[in-house]
């Protein structure tokens, strides 16, 4: 049992630089879009290419002093994971709910309630060009957000198909 | 692919875990070849028949083709 809970917990750390650049990230764009929209994009993308960079050091330092075998079933997980998480992905952003709420997610982001009808805008030309980022920072923040669920859904769809390779492979065998 | 790892292993008395650490692969993979579920490549087919002083044809029977 403390073997998995070390698993897990390294497992966890490994993992918390994507979840402390999420919650900055979360934490920080709203304030930011009010005072310098561009600047919000910068850190948008900044974010999806952490994500990715990120996601792809993990790939490669978990392959590391793997086995045939572990490499076998990490090819198997990965193909199946990529496609079907995918397709997942798909399907959850076909259910009202979802697809709502992601909606919501972004334009809170993108679009701060304090800044909608501001009464602090009274030069139309400003409130033009405000609203002009604000709709880009939505669109990017819609496909970075948008990238980032599908990466989410492809690792579950990744860790469910290594379960799956596990039970094929005859679970953990002996124990001595 | 059968093959004769189990008995082998027994008559040694070593583990899986012993024979992972021989041959330098996972238990997990040991107990999938083992269990014929998974065929090793040829350099890890012939690091198995090494570990037990034995050719790669003694360990692993001959798919029929």
């Amino acid at each position: 049992m403390p073997n998995v809970l070390r698993k897990i917990g390294r497992g966890a750390l490994w993992f918390s630089p994507v979840v402390v650049a999420f919650g900055v990230f979360v934490a920080v764009t709203p304030w930011l879009t009010r005072h310098s929209p561009a600047l919000a994009q910068v850190l948008t993308a900044t974010f999806g290419l952490f994500v990715l960079g990120y996601a792809l050091f993990m790939g490669h330092r978990m392959t590391q002093g793997l086995d045939e075998v572990q490499r076998a079933a990490g090819a198997f997980a990965s193909s199946n994971g990529w496609v079907w998480g995918g397709f997942a992905t798909l399907l959850l952003l076909m259910l009202p709910p979802v697809m709502n709420s992601l909606i919501d997610m972004v334009n809170a982001l993108a679009m701060p309630r304090t800044l909608v009808g501001s009464p602090g805008i009274t030069d139309p030309r400003v409130a033009a060009t405000v609203a002009f980022f604000n709709r880009r920072a939505a669109i990017t923040m819609a496909f970075v957000l948008g990238a980032a669920l599908v990466m989410v859904i492809q690792t579950l769809a990744i860790v469910f198909f290594s379960f799956i390779w596990q039970r094929r492979m005859g679970g953990s065998g002996e124990l001595s | 692919m059968k093959n004769r790892i189990h008995v082998l292993r027994a008559a040694k008395e070593w583990s899986q875990a012993e024979l992972a650490l021989r041959v330098r692969v996972s238990r997990n993979s040991i107990n999938a070849i083992e269990n014929g579920r998974f065929d090793p490549s040829l350099p890890l087919a012939f690091r198995i028949a090494d570990a037990f002083g034995l050719s790669v044809e003694e360990v692993f029977d001959k798919p029929e083709i």
